[in-house]
């Protein structure tokens, strides 16, 4: 028997560790959840920190996290920011960002 | 029997509001899992189901209150059936909020079929996926209006058109699914910078005739052509060919009876044409064929949408070469082997090179050497190994590093703030910004300084002690060196106060001025420069000057070995009398003073001499 339970809400658990804002998402990133984490995450970017975002809790992203995250590293490209995603996914978010090749576009980190 | 034979099937219905999706989502899923869907169909299944979800929340109802999205799903032999149908607008092109193209595709991609349609009812949008899923189990799958070739093709198209290199590398592959399965001449139109470009054309079994599709000038819109009249029905639309219009279209007289034109259509806008050509012997089109190419140029035109966002970014990056000129921000671009392969024009400047070509040349860590590197507590930064853009390329982190940066020759003096950014692509390169915050530095440093001299200059009554303490906070901020003669009453000057930071340096000076009392190491000028109550600055102080100024050989030999740069020398004075000479000068720190060093210099020498009459006037001396 598989064992299954209901994902976590969403969150962002933010914390500082000097060098880096780390962003750690737990749930899932949709519609629903995705201004909320965009608002965090460009918050962050804004005021030039270095920022970390860890997906390796995230338990589903479709395109509307995408987006964010694509949009964020655009962004960043473009205004000099620091934005990395840990190279750590769940099989599922690992699959949307496979799919909609935005995979090859994050500046990922291997912590 | 019957009961058995009718597949498992729920129904729900959902507000079209975006917290609603993660709860529809879950609602497929649980059905998903209890019908025995294994973990990866189920994580496919999500994504579609959230996908077809957010279209319905984000599309189906701009500009009106949101309805409704009800969701059916369905468990059959072997497969998983899930119908999104919402009671919005219905589908149509939007020119608004430019989407990722992320939608569609994926659901193509996910889904074993997809189909969208207008439900039954005629209001909304219908997403109808099946998903292979092997160990459900249930009845066969019902009769779909599509036949199983057609449904492929739309597969193919979907996997094309999300693939990487789309729609360059693809497009082909695009026109021979096409050819000669539903039609005998195929062409694709992509919309590029406000006007159609041909990407690829294919006419069945005829190589010369294919090229010359290929090539042909797409067509423009004009009062009654096909084209037209498919733009304004924003969905494929048929028409029967004149000779005339058979050459126009195709370059050939003898070309197709049928031209179906299919605009691909998205969110964006319209991103393309798609045309096929049908010979006489196929019939005249039907409702079907239309249907089927509404679904390929659809796969298509979100397939474009998303490599639009994609070329977005590498086009951004070539104008970025444009831009970055203009910036008044030093940027240079460096090579996994600490090569320089970019400067722009403000970093050709601040790292001292005559030409973009000279910085070019340079090898790894040469530009470096030709400054005196240091942070900002003073600790040397040896090496380019400590800069953001060579940490980051050992994967290390990169913190912008803040650096005053004296340039060996020259002597210039600059705060530099260097962030980095990886590039990652075919070559790993290291984008620098190199920021110039000397102005804002040294006004912080002179800010901090005046505010430590008030102290200073407050604390004691007593001259000589005084003015030991003005030098002591000069250094070595302001200056490596700072000395302070006093006017004695018969005119004399007296040395009170000589502070650097190291104290064999200041033996040297003690014992020049115990072996030369007559010539202060400074400048020979300085009685003048009294009488003239005024400043002088020497920015770039040469061996010539040291060779006039000296007594002797040994003498020139103290002076050398003091090294001195660069020299200000200010009297303090107030409107009553002159007091002395401030002296700063710059030597092993290669700092070369400006005009705004000497206009500082002044206001301290000022601050000083006020003191000094405050303390004159308090403890009665003359």
């Amino acid at each position: 028997v598989e064992s299954w339970k209901p994902p976590e809400p969403f969150a962002v658990h933010r914390s500082e560790n000097g060098e880096a804002v780390r962003l750690r998402l737990v749930g899932e990133l949709d519609l629903a959840s995705a201004p909320g984490f965009r608002d965090t995450l460009f918050e962050d970017l804004r005021a030039g920190r270095a920022v970390v975002v860890d997906l390796s809790e995230l338990v589903f992203i479709d395109s509307q996290g995408l987006r964010v995250l694509l949009m964020a590293t655009e962004e960043s490209g473009a205004n000099g920011w620091e934005l990395w995603v840990r190279d750590a996914f769940t099989p599922i978010v690992r699959r949307g960002l496979e799919l909609s090749g935005v995979l090859g576009l994050l500046r990922t980190v291997d912590e | 029997v019957k009961l058995e034979r009718q597949a498992p099937t729920r129904r729900w219905t959902f507000s079209a509001v975006p917290e609603q999706v993660p709860l529809i989502r879950r609602a497929v899923s649980d059905f998903a899992r209890e019908h025995g869907v294994s973990p990866e169909t189920l994580a496919d299944v999500q994504l579609a189901v959230s996908e077809a979800a957010t279209n319905a929340v984000l599309h189906a109802f701009v500009e009106r209150e949101p309805g409704t999205v009800t969701v059916v799903a369905r468990a059959s032999d072997g497969m998983l059936m899930v119908h999104v149908i919402d009671d919005g607008r219905g589908m149509q092109p939007r020119t608004d909020s430019p989407g990722l193209g992320l939608g569609l595709p994926t659901m193509g991609q996910l889904a074993t079929r997809l189909d969208v349609r207008i439900p039954p009812d005629g209001l909304g949008t219908e997403v109808r996926m099946t998903f292979a899923a092997p160990g459900v189990r249930g009845p066969g799958l019902p009769e779909e209006s599509l036949d199983e070739d057609r449904a492929r093709l739309v597969a193919e198209v979907a996997r094309l058109a999300v693939s990487t290199g789309w729609p360059q590398e693809g497009v082909a592959s695009l026109v021979e699914l096409l050819v000669p399965a539903v039609a005998d001449i195929c062409a694709l139109d992509v919309t590029e910078a406000g006007t159609m470009r041909r990407l690829a054309g294919l006419v069945h079994r005829d190589g010369r005739r294919s090229r010359r599709l290929a090539e042909l000038e797409p067509p423009r819109p004009g009062d009654d052509s096909p084209l037209a009249a498919a733009l304004e029905a924003g969905e494929p639309w048929a028409t029967r060919l004149s000779p005339e219009l058979a050459a126009q279209l195709t370059g050939d007289a003898d070309g197709a009876a049928w031209w179906i034109v299919a605009p691909l259509v998205t969110e964006d806008g319209l991103l393309g044409v798609l045309h096929c050509g049908l010979s006489a012997d196929r019939g005249e089109p039907g409702a079907d064929d239309l249907e089927f190419l509404a679904l390929v140029a659809q796969r298509a035109g979100e397939g474009l949408a998303r490599a639009g966002v994609v070329s977005e970014l590498r086009r951004t990056r070539e104008r970025l070469a444009h831009i970055l000129d203009a910036l008044a921000e030093a940027v240079t671009v460096n090579d996994e082997h600490g090569n320089v392969v970019y400067a722009n024009a403000a970093a050709v400047d601040l790292l001292g090179a005559e030409s973009l070509e000279e910085l070019l040349i340079a090898p790894p860590g040469e530009l470096a050497r030709r400054f005196t590197i240091t942070r900002e507590d003073g600790s040397p930064v040896t090496g380019t190994d400590e800069f953001p853009g060579h940490r980051l390329m050992r994967g290390l982190s990169a913190r912008p590093l803040l650096t005053r940066s004296v340039h060996r020759e020259t002597g210039v003096d600059r705060w530099l703030l260097t962030k980095a950014t990886l590039l990652e692509g075919p070559e790993r390169l290291a984008v620098n910004i190199i920021e110039d915050l000397t102005e804002a530095k040294d006004a912080e440093l002179r800010q901090r300084f005046l505010a430590r001299m008030s102290d200073v200059l407050a604390g004691s009554l007593e001259y000589d002690q005084t003015l030991r303490s003005v030098a002591d906070v000069v250094v070595p901020d302001l200056a490596d060196w700072c000395v302070i003669d006093m006017v004695e009453p018969d005119g004399s000057l007296r040395r009170v106060a000589v502070a650097h930071k190291e104290l064999d340096k200041l033996r040297i000076a003690e014992e020049i001025e115990r072996r030369y009392p007559a010539h202060s190491p400074t400048s020979p000028g300085m009685l003048e420069l009294l009488e003239s109550r005024g400043s002088m600055l020497v920015e770039d102080l040469d061996d010539e000057m040291l060779e006039q100024d000296a007594r002797d050989a040994e003498h020139l030999q103290m002076l050398r070995e003091v090294g001195m740069r660069s020299v200000i020398a200010v009297v303090m004075a107030t409107g009553e009398r002159a007091y002395g000479i401030l002296t700063l000068i710059m030597a092993e720190s290669r700092r070369a003073f400006d005009a705004s060093d000497q206009a500082f210099a002044e206001d301290v020498a000022r601050r000083a001499a006020v003191a000094l009459d405050t303390a004159r006037r308090f403890s009665g001396r003359a």
